[in-house]
C-alpha cells in the first residue's frame, strides 16, 4: 500500500541517530495518529457546536506534511472510521475528504500556502471543491439535511421554490469557504509552530515551496 | 455458535446493504430493525453501542428530515411542495430508519468481533500488510489522543492557566489543545516508527493470522437473513 | 558473554561487558554516557558511520520514558502480550510474570492508560517476550514500587528468560534487595569522542542548589476533612482521608503503585473534584476551587505530558506569569530557577530536543517558579543520579524555609530519608500508620 521509497511521499532521512529509518515506517506509524487527529478534533467540535467544523484539520494538515497519499488514508480512514465509533454521518463524506486532501496537494505544490493571502484564497477554494462534491451525497444520502449549520439554509432555499441538489450546493457554498479558510490557516499555524527537532523528520516536497520549514511563530 | 467465516460474514453485510438501500418501505424497514438487527445487537453486547450511536448521530438527523420533508417541502420527492405532507413525513422516517440500519449493520459486521479476530476477518477480506497495520494502529490509538489530550487541560489546570472551571473557560482551551496535540501525534509517530524499525515490530503483525471457519450453521443463518432481505427489497423495487 | 567491539568506541577494545543469563548493572552519573552506551550495546546509534548493529540478534532498548515503548498496534494489555510473544516458548514464565506484576486485572484495559508503574512492569514484561539476545532498561523501572521491582527482577532471573544479556541502568539499585553480579562503571571521562560533534555531552550548566530562589509566601495550611474519591464506576480510589498538612514542611507520601496516590495529588491541585468530604484551608472550603492550579501547583510523574509550552523558558515562565507577574519580577524569578536547575543555557531550546533528565528537571523548575503556596512533586527523582537528588533535597527544603508547603510522592527509601519531613504512608486509599520498612 506505501511504497519505500517514494519523491512526493518524502520523509528524509534525519541528520544523525536513526538515520536508517525507513520512512514506510514513520508513515505507517504517523497516519494512524493523524487519523485520531483529525476525528478527535472534529468530535470536539461538534460536540461543543463550534461554528466552525474543523473536520479535516488533520487531513490538511497530513497532507502538507508527508503528501497527497497520506493525506487521502488519513483523511478517509478516518471518516470510515468514525462512522462506526463516532456519528453514522461520517463514512458517506470521505469522497470529500479525498477531494481535500488532493486538491491541498495540487495547490501547495504551486506554493498556494506560502502567504497569509494565497493561503485565504486557497482556502475559499478549498471550500468550493468541498461544497461541489458533498452535494451529490447530500440529496442521496440525507434526503437533504445532514444535520449541520448549513441544514438551516438549504431548507430556507427549498422552501423558496429551488430544487434540492440546487439548493444542498448554494447553502454548501455559503459555508463551507469560510469554514474551510479557517481551518487551512490554522493547519498552517500549527505546523509553523512545531518544533524544529520534529519537522526536520518531515521533508515531504509540500513544505519548501510553502515556507513552512523556516518560518517560526512565537509558541503559544 | 452463531460465527460465520469470515467471507460469509463480509457478504451477508453487502447483501443486506444493498437491501437496505433499495428499501422503499418504511414499516418493513422498521420491522426487521426491530425484529432482526436489535435482538441480533443485544445478544451481541452491541445495543449500548449502538443506541448511543441512534441518539447521538441518528435522531439529531431524523428530526431534521422531519422538519425539511414534513414541513418545509410538504411532500415526498417528486411530488409538487405542500402537496402530501404525509408522504414527506414518511420519506423523512425511511430516510432515518435506513441510516440506523445501516450503520447498525456495520456494527454487526465489525463490532462484533474480538480485535483478533477482527483482524484476521481483515486479511481474509484482502486487508493485509501495511493496509492491516493502519487499521489496527487507528484503532488502537484512539484512546491514547483522548488520555493525551485530557493531559494536556490538565497541564494548563496544574500550572494554574485556565482561571476557572466554566464551560466556556474549557471551550477556550481548545486552541492551545491542537497545538500540543498535533506536535504529540507527530513525536510519538516518529519515536513509535523507530520503535518498530528497531525491534521488528511491524514484521510480527505480518505473521500469518490463521484463517477463521465459521460454522455452516451460523453461515447458513446471516447469508439467509440478508439474502432474503435483499430478495425481498429487490422485488418491491422493481415492482 | 560479550565483548566490546570497535563499534562502541568509548570502551576499551576487548573488554569484557556483561553475561548471559545475569543483570549487569551499568552506573554512571547523568551524562556520563550511560544512555548512549546502552543505546549503541542495543545498535541504536552507530558510530565510525558504518551503521551495523554489532549483534545480528535482536536487542532491545528500554526508554526511561516507558510509555514510547509501547507498540501501539494492540488495544488491550492481552493483545500487546501476546503481540510481542508470537511463537515465543517460555508463554508460561511471560504469563506468569504478568501476574506477578498484579497485571492480570488490567488485561482488557489499554495498555497507554496504565499508570506510570504499571506500564513500566509491562514493557518489561513484553519486550521479555521479544526473546531479545541483549535487553538494556534506562531507568525505566525506577517508577516501580522497590518491592515490585525485587520482586519481578528475583523472577526474571528464575525463570532463565535473559538469554544473554540484560544490562540495568537504575539510581535506585542500591535500594534494591536483589543481588546483581556484575557492574559496569561508566566515569565521567569515557564519552569523549572527537567525531561525533553533536553526541558530546551538551553544555547544560551544574546544578546550583546556593542560587537563593525569589520566592516568598504567607504559610498556608491544608486539611484533608473526610476525603472521599472513586473514579466514574469504579470502586473509591480514595477513602475517608483526615490529614493536617502543616506548611513549611515536607510531607511524603508513600504507596504501592495504583494506590491513589497520584489522584490524591490531582484532589488537592483542583484537576479533579472530590465526591465526598472537602478540602479546607483556614477552616475555609477550598473544594470546589474556583482557580485550580494556584494554591497547588503539581508536577507530573510523567514530564512530557505538563509542558504548556514550546521553549524552556516560555514553559518556566508561563506559571509565574498566570498569577499575574509581569516584566522584571517574571524575568528575575525565571532567570533565577533557570541559574538553580542549570538550565540558563537552554532558555530558547525547545523541549523536545532535550534528554529525558533535563525534561524532567524543566518540569520540577517551572513548578518551583510558580511560586504558589503548596508544591507537590510526583517521583521528582525519576532518572536524576545522586548529585541530582541530593540538589533536590536541598531546594525543597529551601522552599519550606520560604514558607512554600512541599508534598513529595516518591517510592526511593534513599530520597525520603535524605529529606526529613513528615511521613505519610497511603495504602487501599487510607492513611496506614506507622511508616515502617518492613511494610513496603
Amino acid at each position: 500500500m506505501i511504497k519505500t521509497t517514494n519523491e512526493t511521499d518524502g520523509i528524509a532521512s534525519q541528520p544523525h541517530g536513526a538515520s536508517l529509518l525507513p520512512q514506510r515506517h514513520l508513515l505507517l506509524a504517523v497516519i494512524p495518529l493523524g487519523i485520531a487527529l483529525n476525528l478527535g478534533v472534529g468530535t470536539t467540535a461538534q460536540l461543543i457546536k463550534l461554528p466552525i467544523y474543523l473536520d479535516a484539520i488533520g487531513t490538511i494538515a497530513m497532507t502538507l506534511l508527508l503528501g497527497m497519499r497520506a493525506g487521502i488514508l488519513v483523511g478517509v480512514l478516518s471518516f470510515l472510521i468514525g462512522g462506526l465509533l463516532v456519528s453514522p454521518v461520517l463514512p458517506w463524506f470521505s469522497g470529500t475528504q479525498a477531494a481535500i486532501a488532493i486538491y491541498v496537494a495540487i495547490v501547495a505544490r504551486r506554493g498556494g500556502f506560502k502567504t497569509t493571502l494565497r493561503v485565504i484564497f486557497c482556502g475559499i477554494g478549498l471550500g468550493v471543491v468541498a461544497a461541489i462534491v458533498s452535494a451529490p451525497v447530500i440529496v442521496a444520502v440525507y434526503g437533504g439535511v445532514d444535520g449541520s449549520g448549513a441544514s438551516v439554509i438549504t431548507a430556507f432555499l427549498i422552501a423558496s421554490g429551488k430544487k434540492v441538489i440546487e439548493s444542498v450546493f448554494l447553502s454548501g457554498l455559503a459555508v463551507e469557504p469560510v469554514d474551510k479558510l479557517l481551518q487551512c490557516l490554522l493547519a498552517v499555524w500549527l505546523i509553523k509552530g512545531l518544533p524544529k527537532t520534529i519537522i526536520r523528520r518531515f521533508n515531504g516536497d509540500l513544505l519548501e515551496p510553502n515556507n513552512l520549514k523556516m518560518h517560526r511563530s512565537p509558541g503559544c | 455458535m452463531l460465527n460465520p467465516s469470515p467471507i460469509c460474514r463480509g457478504l451477508a453485510t453487502l447483501l443486506a446493504l444493498v437491501g437496505t438501500f433499495l428499501a422503499k418501505d418504511a414499516l418493513l424497514v422498521a420491522s426487521v430493525y426491530c425484529a432482526v438487527l436489535v435482538p441480533l445487537l443485544v445478544s451481541l453486547r452491541l445495543l449500548r453501542t449502538h443506541a448511543k450511536f441512534v441518539l447521538a448521530g441518528v435522531l439529531p438527523l431524523a428530526i431534521g428530515l422531519l422538519i425539511l420533508w414534513g414541513v418545509v417541502i410538504g411532500a415526498a420527492p417528486g411530488l409538487p411542495h405542500g402537496s402530501a405532507p404525509i408522504e414527506g413525513v414518511k420519506h423523512a422516517i425511511l430516510m432515518s430508519l435506513r441510516l440506523a440500519m445501516i450503520a447498525g449493520l456495520f456494527q454487526l459486521c465489525l463490532l462484533s468481533l474480538p480485535f483478533g479476530e477482527l483482524m484476521s476477518v481483515l486479511a481474509n477480506w484482502g486487508i493485509r500488510g501495511d493496509g492491516q497495520i493502519l487499521v489496527a494502529g487507528s484503532l488502537t490509538v484512539w484512546p491514547e489522543l483522548q488520555l493525551r489530550a485530557g493531559q494536556i487541560v490538565t497541564a494548563r489546570y496544574a500550572r494554574g492557566l485556565v482561571k476557572n472551571r466554566s464551560l466556556l473557560t474549557t471551550i477556550r482551551q481548545l486552541p492551545f489543545l491542537l497545538r500540543p496535540l498535533l506536535t504529540w501525534v507527530l513525536h510519538t509517530g516518529i519515536l513509535r516508527a523507530e520503535l518498530w524499525h528497531q525491534q521488528n515490530l511491524i514484521e510480527r503483525a505480518r505473521e500469518a493470522t490463521p484463517p477463521k471457519n465459521g460454522t455452516i450453521f451460523g453461515n447458513a443463518f446471516f447469508l439467509g437473513i440478508a439474502a432474503s432481505w435483499m430478495t425481498v427489497n429487490v422485488i418491491r423495487f422493481l415492482r | 558473554m560479550i565483548t566490546s567491539s570497535s563499534n562502541v568506541d568509548f570502551v576499551p577494545k576487548g573488554m569484557a561487558l556483561a553475561s548471559a543469563g545475569e543483570i549487569t548493572a551499568v552506573i554512571g552519573p547523568n551524562f556520563s554516557g550511560r544512555s548512549r552506551f546502552m543505546k549503541s550495546m542495543a545498535g541504536l546509534e552507530h558510530h565510525h558511520g558504518d551503521g551495523r548493529t554489532i549483534r545480528d540478534e535482536l536487542a532491545v532498548y528500554i526508554r526511561p520514558d516507558v510509555d514510547l515503548s509501547i507498540s501501539g498496534l494492540r488495544p488491550s494489555v492481552r493483545d500487546e502480550v501476546s503481540y510481542h510473544l508470537g511463537g515465543n516458548p517460555h508463554r508460561e514464565s511471560i504469563f506468569k510474570l504478568l501476574r506477578s506484576a498484579g497485571l492480570e486485572n488490567r488485561l482488557d484495559q489499554n495498555p497507554t492508560t496504565l499508570s506510570g508503574g504499571e506500564q513500566a512492569a509491562l514493557v518489561l514484561i513484553i519486550k521479555l517476550a521479544l526473546n531479545p539476545g541483549l535487553l538494556a532498561v534506562d531507568c525505566a523501572l525506577e517508577q516501580l514500587h522497590p518491592e515490585l521491582k525485587d520482586r519481578l527482577l528475583t523472577e526474571v532471573k528464575r525463570c532463565d528468560l535473559i538469554r544473554t544479556t540484560f544490562l540495568l541502568a537504575d539510581n535506585r539499585l542500591p535500594e534494591s534487595r536483589v543481588p546483581i553480579e556484575t557492574a559496569l562503571e561508566l566515569p565521567d571521562s569515557t564519552i569523549t569522542n572527537p567525531e561525533n560533534q553533536h553526541d558530546r555531552s551538551p553544555p547544560f550548566g551544574h546544578l546550583d542548589s546556593s542560587v537563593v530562589l525569589p520566592l516568598r509566601t504567607e504559610p498556608t495550611a491544608i486539611e484533608l476533612d473526610d476525603l472521599s474519591f472513586s473514579y466514574a464506576r469504579s470502586k473509591p480510589v480514595l477513602k475517608n482521608l483526615n490529614l493536617q498538612l502543616t506548611p513549611g514542611k515536607i510531607h511524603m507520601i508513600r504507596g504501592r503503585n495504583g494506590a491513589g496516590k497520584s489522584t490524591l495529588a490531582k484532589l488537592l491541585c483542583g484537576v479533579l473534584r472530590c465526591k465526598s468530604g472537602a478540602i479546607k484551608s483556614n477552616d475555609r472550603k477550598l473544594v470546589p476551587y474556583s482557580a485550580p492550579g494556584r494554591l497547588v501547583a503539581y508536577h507530573f510523574q510523567f514530564p512530557d505530558s505538563q509542558f504548556v509550552a514550546r521553549t524552556v523558558g516560555e514553559d518556566v515562565a508561563s506559571g509565574p506569569a498566570a498569577r499575574g507577574l509581569l516584566g522584571v519580577a517574571l524575568s528575575s524569578r525565571v532567570d533565577a530557577v533557570l541559574a538553580a536547575f542549570g538550565l540558563e543555557t537552554l532558555k530558547e531550546s525547545e523541549i523536545f530536543e532535550l534528554p529525558y533528565v533535563i525534561r524532567k528537571r524543566v518540569a520540577i523548575a517551572a513548578i518551583v517558579a510558580t511560586g504558589a503556596k503548596w508544591m507537590i512533586f510526583d517521583e521528582p527523582t525519576l532518572g536524576q543520579d545522586e548529585g541530582s537528588c541530593s540538589f533536590l533535597a536541598a531546594v525543597f527544603s529551601q522552599l519550606t524555609s520560604l514558607g512554600v508547603g512541599v508534598i513529595v510522592i516518591s517510592h526511593s527509601r534513599l530520597f525520603a530519608d535524605s529529606l526529613n519531613g513528615e511521613r505519610h504512608y497511603l495504602e487501599d486509599g487510607a492513611f496506614k500508620e506507622p511508616w515502617s520498612e518492613g511494610r513496603l
